[in-house]
């Protein structure tokens, strides 16, 4: 889920830019984030998700595989970072979110039987979980691509965000805000599902293109420090305390947090903040996140066979498919990953 | 309220020069002032740059009477530059929010095509500082020719000069293929200027895409040094120069 900055974010401080403009930049890809927006959206008219012929689910690696294949072949150069141990303090959040997934899948049930085509593919989205094993042959599938993957002590996001905030990879990709609380100084949205997507429960398509969040211009066009924007987190709602604190909205919480001042005197006076989790903790998890260097980032020359093994011979794609997608992978590799190409900004320093 | 207008002998240099543009980058300012006509714009990638300038001289009318600018997006301007033929000359009138794009050609009259500028701030790009070391000039269907084999073959150009400074090499390397063109002083090669036999490697996509320009260019010179942009100036009939800088690519 994460925090909901959206309303808060002023128009100033994001971009809509074209995939092309991202060319040449590293991007440290929140992997659990976007694995999920395969699952939700890469179904049949009437929700099933893609599966093999064992019923196994595999709208995850369709997604992994041909996403990936058309940002490389854009130019941006994709960093997978998967999710550790949650915390502990994200306990709750975890557990209603299961409890959402059933809701959905029993609701899905009955709007198959009762033949709602439109309403089962609705709620199939929200059942869409996980596995250890979609996650194992998701790093595989990246690893056999070429692609680097990070392994994340906690979030994922978080990581991500430390990589771009040390300068590692130019910017998080995330669709949550959480990385601009985690200190990512860029922020790219929308890049698993860029291109035309049908609207939701009609037949409507819109163009959907990838945001460009800059953390400096967000917080100067606000007028406050990333501590402010941690606390205005945490009135709206985090993973951590996923009800916020009541009476809360963007408006109020951005005007009160600016009032008081001192970001950690306002985690003092606030009412109640709702759940389990300290204020404080919340605070220090988004301030401080775990995070590792233990990471190479460097791209390889992709491995066919494998590919093909994990794709064709154990989950029944056809062939000629993937053979199509591992020639443009080699080519957008021999383009964009292999080598570097670097910026004239250094020579205009002169 | 600015308006202003100029009139160019050959509308087809203009369709050339502006498809190229068009593959580069999405859109720019134009600025007319006492000097000529200019323009001086990145790709979003900051991996191309290009600078265009044309002398007031090179215009058979010239009604400028004070610095001006004029946004296009390239896409919306390249269609319309598209409709140019042999024999139209091409006059460019700017009014308002809007510029005329006419073709005239006296048999036929004038066809007036208007379209909306679009408003962009205009700051000055600072040019590239290199220490170029290697200078050579070629003819534009030279160039043109070598682009489409390098092409034919793979997705990094290596350009080099050997220490004897009588040739200038360049070379592609694909999969299976490779291609090595040498380009001998005195016949494909106009002028050469070794300071250091350097080599360098550039991606041919950037080069492919100048091939429109450069079709309606007389020469094209190339500078270049070690790990260093390239910079690509076709020369123009009237005195107008189009350059592209180019960043260098390095292979792992």
């Amino acid at each position: 889920m994460g925090v909901n900055l959206r309303d808060l974010i002023p128009s100033e401080a994001k971009m809509e830019v074209e995939l092309k403009a991202l060319k040449g930049r590293e991007v440290a890809l929140d992997a659990y984030n976007m694995l999920y927006q395969f699952l939700a959206a890469i179904r049949q008219p009437d929700g099933t998700p893609l599966m093999d012929s064992h019923g196994r689910v595999t709208s995850h690696l369709s997604g992994l595989f041909y996403r990936t294949i058309n940002l490389v072949e854009e130019g941006i150069k994709p960093v997978f970072v998967f999710d550790g141990k949650p915390p502990e303090m994200k306990k709750r959040e975890i557990e209603e979110r299961i409890k959402r997934r059933e809701e959905a899948a029993s609701k899905y049930r009955q709007a198959v039987e009762l033949g709602r085509l439109d309403e089962a593919r609705k709620y199939a989205q929200a059942t869409g979980r996980l596995t250890n094993d979609m996650v194992e042959e998701s790093k595989r599938l990246l690893e056999a691509m070429g692609m680097p993957v990070v392994q994340a002590p906690a979030d994922g996001e978080a990581q991500a965000a430390c990589m771009a905030a040390w300068g590692d990879v130019w910017a998080a990709g995330s669709q949550d805000y959480d990385s601009l609380l985690f200190g990512a100084p860029r922020l790219v949205r929308n890049l698993a599902i860029t291109g035309r997507r049908k609207l939701p429960g009609r037949d409507e398509y819109v163009e959907i293109k990838p945001e460009l969040i800059e953390l400096e211009k967000l917080l100067k066009s606000l007028g406050i420090t990333r501590d402010h924007l941690i606390v205005i987190g945490i009135l709206l709602g985090t993973d951590f305390n996923p009800g916020g604190v009541k009476g809360y909205g963007p408006k109020t919480a951005l005007k009160f947090v600016k009032s008081i001042g001192d970001p950690l005197k306002v985690l003092k006076v606030v009412p109640k903040v709702e759940g389990e989790a300290d204020p404080s903790e919340i605070f220090k998890y988004f301030k401080e996140p775990p995070c590792t260097k233990e990471y190479k980032i460097s791209w390889r020359e992709p491995d066919p066979e494998k590919i093909k093994t994990i794709l064709v011979d154990e989950h029944d794609f056809n062939i000629e498919r993937v053979e199509k997608g591992i020639s443009r992978l080699k080519k957008a590799y021999r383009e964009n990953l292999r080598g570097r190409i670097s910026r004239l900004d250094a020579w205009f320093k002169g | 309220m600015t308006s202003f207008r100029f009139r160019f002998r050959d509308a087809r240099v203009w369709r050339y020069m502006v498809s190229s543009i068009e593959k580069i980058i999405e859109d720019g300012v134009f600025v007319v002032n006492d000097e000529g006509l200019s323009l001086r714009a990145l790709d979003t990638s900051h991996v191309v740059m290009i600078d265009l300038f044309y002398p007031k001289d090179s215009f058979d009318e010239w009604e400028v009477a004070e610095e001006a600018t004029f946004g296009v997006s390239f896409k919306e301007f390249s269609k319309i530059l598209r409709r140019a033929q042999k024999n139209d000359e091409l006059v460019i009138e700017v009014k308002d929010t809007f510029l005329d794009v006419i073709f005239s050609e006296p048999s036929l009259g004038e066809r007036v095509f208007r379209m909306p500028q679009i408003s962009l701030t205009y700051e000055k790009l600072p040019e590239p500082k290199i220490e170029f070391t290697v200078r050579a000039k070629i003819f534009s269907t030279t160039f043109r020719d070598v682009i489409r084999d390098l092409e034919a073959v793979g997705e990094t150009l290596v350009i080099r000069a050997p220490e004897e400074a009588d040739k200038l090499i360049m070379e592609a390397k694909g999969d299976v293929e490779q291609v090595e063109i040498e380009l001998p002083l005195g016949s494909s090669l106009i002028e050469l200027q070794v300071d250091s036999p350097d080599k360098s490697a550039y991606s041919i996509d950037y080069f492919s895409q100048m091939r429109a320009a450069a079709q309606a260019a007389d020469t094209v010179s190339l500078s270049y040094a070690e790990y260093a942009p390239i910079k690509v100036d076709m020369e123009y009939t009237g005195g107008g120069r189009l350059t592209f800088y180019v960043s260098p690519k390095e292979e792992e």
